[in-house]
């Protein structure tokens, strides 16, 4: 009998197909701190990402009250990327699977 | 021709220095417990060189606070800091690094001596 | 004595060149705790032990151990490169003090949360409202350095918001020509 041998690459490939199947996006959260002070959160969400000021401090009321909020969603890649800049501003960010 | 010393009497240069202590960040002035701030025109040795002092003892040597202490001063000299400054935006500017400095004293982070704690 | 001064539309740091030797050796131990890092075996996958490590180099992806040690593995030496790399520009700025650019005004935020996040970690804060242990005398003075650290940035933050007030109201005036 033949056998087929799976190499590498058509493992990838299914799995990005089933990666791009289930298609749900990232998202970017940011935890809530006791150290980080919140125009220094504020001052990172417009600056960072470029949210206007009005909708950068919605964010980070909503870190400071409910203890989350995501900043960003997207492909899982970019969300990563994005987790690590809150990292190099030394918030508390983590990349995570958007909720169904 | 010289553009000649910025001139500010007692009264302006005071009322200048409460809209600076009032512009200080929260954080920095939410922690001074019993500290008054004075403005007087020349140190004692009547020079121009010093800006501000702060008399009392940093919190870090401190055990317990409130034994009836007297309240801790911090004193901005006016003359020297009008020598400073060549106009009022830098007047301003020079007032609030002085009161920046003089209160970093009061939290004992000017202290030279050097904590060789490892603490990170 | 570390400020912050708007000076001909920049943001100025300004340091007494005695007191500068603080902030240097506060800069020198968080690169050392950062280069511990890197020399443990075997650590890049797992969230540090110490927890001042752990805050400063969080858990990457949330709700998937094996998915955020993989990212920890790729990225972990990349961020305390960044961390180290700002560390050193504040200790250059302070020895050489002045103007400060945009990449420096963003290296001083990011190292003042930097050092306020291991100090925090050193005294015990753990939610919002703690102010920190004070039972000895050095954890008085780190928590003093913490609190202070957390009023300098909160000062850096308003000189470069009065900064960009200013910039923003020349370029108007300019605009309206």
């Amino acid at each position: 009998m033949a056998t087929i041998t799976e190499g590498p690459r058509t493992e990838e490939l299914a799995d990005s197909d089933a990666r791009s199947a289930l298609d749900r996006p990232w998202m970017t959260i940011v935890w809530n701190d006791p150290v980080n002070l919140m125009s220094y959160v504020t001052h990172v969400f417009r600056t960072y990402f470029g949210y206007p000021k009005p909708e950068a401090e919605r964010l980070m009321l909503k870190v400071h009250n409910e203890g989350r909020a995501v900043v960003a969603t997207g492909p899982r890649e970019e969300m990563e990327r994005h987790t690590e800049a809150m990292h190099e501003y030394g918030l508390w960010a983590t990349a995570a699977r958007s909720e169904p | 021709m010289s553009r000649g010393r910025l001139e500010l009497d007692a009264e302006a240069f005071e009322r200048l220095v409460v809209e600076e202590l009032d512009a200080l960040p929260d954080e920095m002035v939410d922690g001074l417990e019993n500290v008054v701030f004075v403005v007087e025109d020349r140190p004692e040795d009547g020079s121009l060189d010093l800006l501000g002092l702060y008399e009392g003892v940093a919190i870090t040597e401190r055990g317990q606070y409130g034994f009836g202490e007297l309240p801790d001063r911090i004193v901005l000299y006016r003359e020297p800091l009008l020598a400073a400054s060549g106009d009022l935006e830098s007047l301003r500017e020079e007032i609030h690094v002085t009161l920046v400095h003089e209160i970093a004293h009061y939290y004992g982070i000017d202290d030279a001596q050097l904590h060789r704690l490892g603490w990170a | 004595m570390i400020a912050f001064a708007l000076e001909d539309d920049a943001v100025v740091l300004r340091a007494d060149p005695r007191d500068a030797d603080l902030f240097r050796h506060l800069s020198r131990e968080l690169q050392r705790l950062l280069e511990s890092r890197t020399q443990e075996p075997g650590a890049r996958r797992a969230t540090p032990r110490d927890p001042a490590l752990a805050r400063l180099l969080p858990d990457p992806v949330h709700g998937d151990v094996e998915a955020s040690m993989e990212l920890r593995e790729m990225t972990e030496r990349a961020l305390i490169s960044k961390k180290v790399a700002n560390a050193r520009l504040v200790e250059q700025a302070v020895a050489m003090p002045g103007p400060l650019d945009e990449d420096a005004r963003r290296a001083w935020l990011q190292h003042l949360t930097d050092l306020r996040l291991v100090l925090a970690a050193r005294i015990g804060i753990e939610r919002d409202g703690d102010t920190g242990r004070g039972d000895t005398e050095d954890e008085r003075w780190l928590r003093s350095a913490y609190h202070w650290l957390g009023a300098l940035q909160e000062d850096l933050l308003q000189t470069i918001e009065r900064l960009e007030e200013r910039t923003a109201e020349s370029a108007h005036e300019s605009g309206d020509a």
